[in-house]
């Protein structure tokens, strides 16, 4: 089948195709070498608004807007008479007239039909109004978003599957110090300082291997300058065969700083607390350290006197110097309970049997309930929840609400001072309440009671229970005044139980 | 001056190791001795007859020394009390010894001044024991005198001569001298002197 096709006439070349220009999606014009329309196809006709019999015979100028119309005969002649092509066989995006006046960008190619005289053009035409809209929509949303980026107050990022970055916004750049250039070299993890390279790796491993949606961290950044920044970072994967991880980034570093700050303040605070505390119960203190020295004393010289004796027996001297040793540890206790209780040292948060953080207060206290012949019930619930406290910063909660009821009883005859400490698990944590068989405290005293500088105390600095109150709230839990049933004040402070770490 | 033989050193404190210690130590010093973790343990088992000393600690849960002090003197019973302190507490010192304390030891202490004060109570406590023996010996001769005798005794111990005495008394002032020497020979008085004495303490007496 490759033999030439015989030359044709133009309107047998017409009735040849017709079917064919007339079912094109592009509309389809021939124009003569005048300009004029010879052929308007009913996708012409759809585009442009005019019926063929409108556009026929006429300057195909009529389909295009002022300017290129009264330029187009023009370009037609420059063509014809040899010049270079502008359109022909090159093709381009222009604009075209609809019938409405209306004007649209449409692709327009533009080819001769050899062999014809007079010489003939055929030009498709495809409408891009849509097209070009989406594209306008396209450009503009990528503006809004290059500009959001590029505004937002938070560090932006798109990384690849491994972590790598692949974009970054300037607050990211500003965040870490590194320039744009810089940061595409680099990943989320290899930001991270050692200690949290492990956590932030192991959180995109899961993510990007579809255990988890999303992934939040905090960890600490190190700036290209070396600084070490907080941060608290949020990812998620994008993309139906996810390949892109999409991430925020909060710079926390100074709210890290300031809760650092308060928690300093508030354990110096404590600390002032403690001390002062000590600083009243020394007279107690010095009696529980004399007990055990009285007996070191009294021992040792019992152990002179038999040692004189003709005749004694060595196993009562061994036994007197084991009780020395004994009562040498517990003056040693005695001293190493102030030691840890006011040593100035970190507030640190562990998990800790609420019992014994109970029971080291009521060892303190004891002191105190004995000077002052308090009768003490205490019941220890078993089974509590660990509670996540600092265990000193809760002893000496506990330590000043039993100081506090002592206080309370000693206008009370001695066989009338009694203090019942009870503990016992709450949906949320752990509670003690510390009752006492006082006055309890009157309407008026007890909306102020948790404020500073509320005491009913002659040598009270009204420090206690506003401190406790802060220590208690700082560890998320309550503290709470009631009435005894038989009078008497009942305090008790809650703490919230450890969080299981899954 | 040595102890009565029987005499007990009652040491009564809560602490245990200050009371074994303090039982030791004294037992060294050949002192039969008795504790006690509280002054109501010492209380319940308290019996006035035997003789001795206490040595009590100040500041007990429940009943204080103090308080333990107070109990006795209410009850009569007069066991001369040290008292032993980890506190120098002036007032309560002071308070104790004017209550009648023998001493107001502090914690820890001298062996030997303990010993002294411990020697001392015991004296005391003899002491008292032995006057209280004699008051009570001649309270019950006094108590054999007929209602005339005893008439005659007053009246011979307020310093009256035995006929101020007959004619006070519408007696004879031989009958008089009879009255006399039956209340000398029934109070065992050997002399006037002697009898005067006698009256004298029983009426100032704490009995």
């Amino acid at each position: 089948m490759n033999r030439m096709p015989a030359p044709v006439a133009y309107e047998e070349l017409l009735a040849r195709y017709r079917g064919v220009v007339e079912a094109a999606v592009d509309a389809i014009i021939i124009i003569d070498e005048t300009g004029m329309v010879e052929i308007f196809n009913p996708a012409a006709e759809r585009t442009f608004g005019y019926s063929a019999a409108e556009v026929v015979g006429r300057n195909v100028n009529m389909l295009m807007p002022p300017h290129d119309a009264a330029h187009h005969d023009g370009y037609l002649r420059h063509y014809l008479d040899g010049g270079a092509p502008r359109i022909i066989g090159i093709g381009r995006e222009v604009v075209g007239r609809r019938k409405s006046g209306e004007c649209f960008p449409m692709d327009l190619a533009v080819g001769e039909i050899e062999g014809l005289v007079p010489r003939r053009f055929v030009g498709t035409i495809r409408d891009i109004t849509t097209r070009r809209a989406l594209e306008d929509a396209l450009r503009q949303r990528e503006q809004e978003h290059s500009q959001l980026l590029d505004h937002a107050p938070i560090g932006i990022f798109a990384a690849a599957l491994g972590g790598r970055f692949v974009r970054v916004n300037p607050a990211l750049c500003r965040m870490v110090g590194y320039s744009e250039a810089e940061l595409v070299t680099l990943s989320a993890a290899a930001l991270a300082v050692e200690d949290d390279r492990e956590q932030i790796e192991r959180s995109l491993a899961e993510l990007t291997g579809a255990a988890k949606q999303d992934c939040q961290c905090t960890l600490r950044w190190r700036r290209r300058d070396g600084e070490t920044i907080n941060v608290s970072l949020h990812a998620v994967l994008v993309g139906d065969a996810p390949e892109r991880i999409i991430g925020q980034v909060l710079d926390r570093t100074e709210q890290v700083r300031s809760e650092e700050a308060s928690r300093d303040a508030r354990a110096r605070l404590a600390h002032a607390g403690r001390v002062s505390t000590l600083g009243e119960m020394a007279s107690a203190i010095a009696h529980e350290i004399n007990q055990p020295l009285t007996a070191i004393s009294a021992y040792a010289q019992a152990c002179r006197r038999i040692l004189d004796q003709p005749g004694h027996d060595p196993a009562v001297v061994v036994e007197a110097l084991e009780a020395i040793t004994t009562q040498a540890l517990r003056a040693g206790d005695v001293v190493r309970r102030i030691r840890g209780f006011v040593s100035n040292r970190e507030s640190e948060r562990e998990e800790c049997d609420f019992n014994e953080i109970v029971q080291a207060a009521l060892d303190f206290a004891t002191i105190d309930l004995r000077a002052n012949q308090v009768r003490l019930h205490v019941d220890l619930a078993e089974g509590l929840p660990t509670v996540l406290a600092d265990p000193v910063q809760i002893q000496q909660v506990c330590l000043n609400l039993l100081r506090n009821a002592i206080d309370a009883m000693l206008d009370l005859p001695p066989a009338a001072r009694h203090l019942a400490v009870t503990t016992a698990a709450t949906p949320h944590g752990a509670v003690v309440r510390v009752a006492d068989s006082g006055p309890g405290v009157d309407a008026e005293m007890r909306e102020r009671l948790f404020q500073p500088f509320q005491t009913t105390k002659a040598e009270g600095m009204g420090m206690g229970l506003s401190i406790s109150s802060s220590i208690v709230g700082a560890h998320g839990g309550t503290i709470r005044y009631a009435d005894a049933e038989q009078g008497g004040a009942v305090f008790s402070v809650e703490i919230p139980q450890a969080v299981e770490h899954a | 001056m040595k102890p009565s033989t029987d005499a007990t050193v009652f040491v009564v404190d809560d602490d245990a190791a200050v009371r074994q210690s303090l039982s030791l130590l004294l037992r060294s010093m050949a002192l039969p001795v008795e504790t006690f973790d509280s002054a109501q343990t010492f209380l319940d088992g308290c019996d006035p007859e035997r003789s001795g000393c206490l040595v009590l600690d100040i500041r007990m849960p429940g009943m204080s020394g103090l308080e333990l002090q107070d109990e006795l003197r209410a009850r009569d019973i007069a066991m001369p009390v040290i008292f032993i302190t980890g506190h120098g507490d002036i007032a309560m010192a002071v308070r104790a010894m004017k209550h009648g304390a023998i001493d107001f030891i502090e914690k820890p202490f001298n062996d030997q001044l303990l010993l002294e004060r411990i020697n001392q109570a015991l004296e005391l406590d003899r002491v008292n024991r032995a006057s209280r023996g004699a008051l009570e010996d001649a309270r019950a001769r006094i108590a054999l005198l007929s209602p005339r005798e005893h008439e005659v005794m007053t009246r011979i111990v307020a310093g009256q001569a035995n006929k101020v005495v007959a004619i006070e008394l519408g007696l004879s002032e031989r009958t008089v001298e009879i009255h006399r020497a039956k209340v000398m020979a029934k109070t065992g008085a050997g002399s006037l002197a002697e009898l005067v004495s006698m009256v004298t303490r029983l009426e100032a007496g704490p009995e």
